[in-house]
């Protein structure tokens, strides 16, 4: 059995994980083929600095609550084992700050030590005078994504185009994951990277006019620390603009004076697939005589990283519901792992 | 007396910040360094320099409180200053974890350090051997960078440094006015201090970039710290031990004894060992002493003895070092004036 899945970024991958650990044992003639126009290091996910936080808030969207808990819970899991490093996977502590005080978010019994700051550590920030600290995970996806790979052993290929799987003749199960599905406006986001290895703590800051991601952040990796904050509107362009560097870098030397010293060694820009919300669902298609199955997983804005284990495993039951339904499996598929 | 001339002898943390401190508090006075060992060949760059008081059991608990805070909030304006990087100084989130609940679940210094708390059940899985624990933010002063920062504003302020062994104390007294002996276990040779001990540690300085958060057993023995560009993993407290000289089995224990800890270390890269002395005495001696011989007077103020908390408290015990050295201005002066009449 051939299954096709679009995208290889960390939706793309973790997606295939997830189907390749619940059922090559149970299917034992399962293929899967990942096709991608960009693999690591090249995809969006290459790009994201890694850090697991939700949006403020989920307005009210709990399951992509559950999923955000499910992927904590799972990468939390790996931190015991001496892989972390290999999956570039880590902990990490922080700081969200705020002019004015705002409500607790819907994440914080799933990260670790979620608190309020001390009016003394609002002293380092001055401007805010309000904010969370907590420890959560960076999972950086420039070590995350080849672990995947590797962990399965897929086939890989190329695409040009994510309309190929008309001519591929796949049984009838492509997994979609591919932001280009996505037709809402998007934004662009831009990243300095550069060396300040002292920083060991995430700042991001909120400013509840702009909207997420469109305030100041440093983000500390392991090779080097993302600067970002700026998030343009309903701009498909990747070109990076000089004027929206200088400005990503005064904000955050103003937010970190020490920055001013920090060695300036890349730059990013890509487009985070936003999204009202997720799309994680099965939907038949018909093209001529050609009928398959799709499950899209797509749209996870700026939370790719820190929803994506609970959407594929979302994603591999929706895939255990269709094989049940076509009596690949004898019985129904276990308890989700 | 016009310009005091003051010979600072030791150039670890506890001499140059304290040989800064007289800069800042007698500008007049004439500064200079003396020591066989500078940066990065002294025992404070070996240490991790993190801002975790040692509990002196002798010096009572509201002068140490005093010494750490003086050093947390000067070391916090640097941290949040342009010059962060080059002193070397940044702020660090961990845990300290404990096997059994300690007796004093509130340290002395707890309301110093940032956002201190008991660590949350959640927070304690990952550490399935013990049972306690506490979170907090503090700083760490990374060496040699801090000491070099500390070098480099002496030189700014007209400090001389100059490297030379001082066998006796005495000796200075022709060339000097008032000796600081901020020697640290070279005090036991120097001035007979036989309450001085050292307490040997070994450390290893490890390349794992991906560790940002400090943790350290509540035993004092086991603790892994991030630094700048190199994590510092120890460790040892081996009383009354000399060696300077790495030993690899210590070397072993002390790796799967983090590693333990913290698995990811395992893939840790280019390891270096360190051997430092720390020079341990059951409080630390902040102190003047006159020594005389044949009717001439060489005031000494002591400023030695800090174990394993030298960092911690170095900026509190360096301005009372240097409050001294201006009471001993103060005493010179008023004799020399009275020997005018």
């Amino acid at each position: 059995m051939r299954v096709a899945i679009i995208g290889a970024g960390v939706i793309g991958l973790s997606s295939a994980l997830c189907v390749h650990e619940q059922f090559h044992g149970l299917v034992p003639s399962l293929e899967l083929e990942v096709y991608a126009d960009r693999f690591t290091p090249h995809t969006t996910s290459d790009g994201a600095a890694g850090l697991w936080q939700p949006y403020l808030s989920d307005h009210g969207n709990l399951q992509e609550t559950l999923w955000n808990k499910e992927t904590f819970d799972y990468l939390l899991g790996h931190m015991h084992s001496a892989a972390s490093k290999e999956m570039g996977l880590f902990l990490i502590s922080g700081y969200n700050l705020f002019t004015e005080p705002v409500p607790d978010p819907s994440w914080k019994n799933i990260v670790l030590g979620f608190r309020n700051l001390t009016p003394k550590e609002l002293e380092l920030f001055p401007g805010y005078s309000y904010g969370w600290f907590n420890t959560a995970l960076m999972l950086e996806g420039r070590s995350y994504l080849p672990w995947l790979t590797n962990s399965i052993g897929i086939l890989e290929a190329a695409s040009e185009h994510f309309w190929l799987w008309k001519n591929l003749g796949f049984d009838f199960i492509p997994v979609i994951s591919n932001a280009e599905l996505v037709f809402c406006s998007d934004f662009l986001p831009f990243t300095s990277q550069v060396l300040a290895p002292w920083v060991k703590h995430f700042i991001i800051t909120h400013s509840l006019n702009s909207g997420i991601y469109n305030s100041p952040y440093v983000i500390p990796g392991s090779e080097f620390t993302v600067l970002g904050g700026i998030y343009q509107h309903g701009n498909w362009s990747e070109e990076n603009s000089a004027k929206d560097h200088k400005s990503i870098w005064d904000s955050c030397c103003q937010l970190l004076p020490a920055l001013q010293k920090a060695k300036i060694v890349g730059e990013w820009s890509g487009l985070r697939p936003a999204r009202p919300s997720v799309r994680l669902e099965r939907e038949s298609i018909r093209l001529g005589n050609l009928q398959g199955e799709v499950i899209h997983n797509y749209g996870h804005g700026g939370f790719g990283i820190t929803i994506h284990w609970g959407c594929a495993m979302a994603a591999a039951r929706l895939f255990g519901n269709i094989l049940q339904e076509k009596k690949q499996l004898a019985t129904p598929p276990g308890p989700r792992l | 007396m016009a310009s005091p001339k003051v010979a600072v002898v030791g150039a670890g943390v506890i001499g140059l910040s304290t040989a800064l401190c007289i800069t800042e508090t007698c500008p007049s006075c004439s500064v200079s360094v003396l020591s066989d060992q500078f940066s990065p060949n002294t025992t404070s760059d070996v240490a991790a320099g993190m801002l975790i008081p040692h509990t002196y059991p002798d010096t009572p608990i509201h002068r140490q409180k005093q010494w750490f805070k003086e050093t947390f909030t000067y070391l916090f304006a640097i941290s949040n200053s342009a010059e962060a990087s080059e002193a070397g100084i940044h702020l660090v989130s961990g845990w300290q974890v404990f096997k059994s609940t300690p007796k004093e679940e509130l340290p002395f210094w707890s309301d110093v350090v940032l956002g201190f708390r008991a660590m949350s059940e959640a927070e304690l899985l990952k550490f399935p051997q013990h049972r306690f624990g506490q979170a907090f933010t503090t700083l760490k002063c990374d060496c040699p960078p801090y000491l070099l920062w500390l070098e480099k504003r002496l030189k700014a302020a007209g400090t001389q440094m100059y490297t030379r062994k001082v066998a006796d104390l005495w000796e200075l007294h022709s060339e000097y006015d008032i000796v600081v002996n901020c020697t640290g276990m070279g005090a036991h040779q120097l001035v007979g201090d036989k309450q001085l001990f050292p307490v040997r540690g070994q450390v290893l300085k490890v390349h794992a970039p991906w560790v940002k958060q400090f943790i350290r057993d509540g035993d004092g023995l086991t603790y892994i710290y991030p630094g700048i560009h190199r994590v510092t993993l120890g460790g040892t407290r081996e009383k009354g031990s000399w060696s300077l000289s790495p030993d690899a089995g210590t070397t072993r224990d002390i790796f799967d004894r983090c590693c333990s800890l913290e698995p990811s270390l395992q893939g840790a890269q280019d390891m270096e060992v360190k051997v430092g002395l720390r020079p341990s005495r059951q409080c630390v001696r902040v102190q003047t002493e006159v020594l005389s011989q044949g009717g001439v007077k060489l005031p000494v103020v002591h400023n030695y003895g800090h174990g394993a908390g030298g960092f911690s408290v170095h900026r509190g015990t360096a301005n009372e070092a240097a409050h001294l050295v201006g009471e001993c201005i103060s005493a010179l002066q008023g004799s020399s004036s009275r020997a005018k009449l």
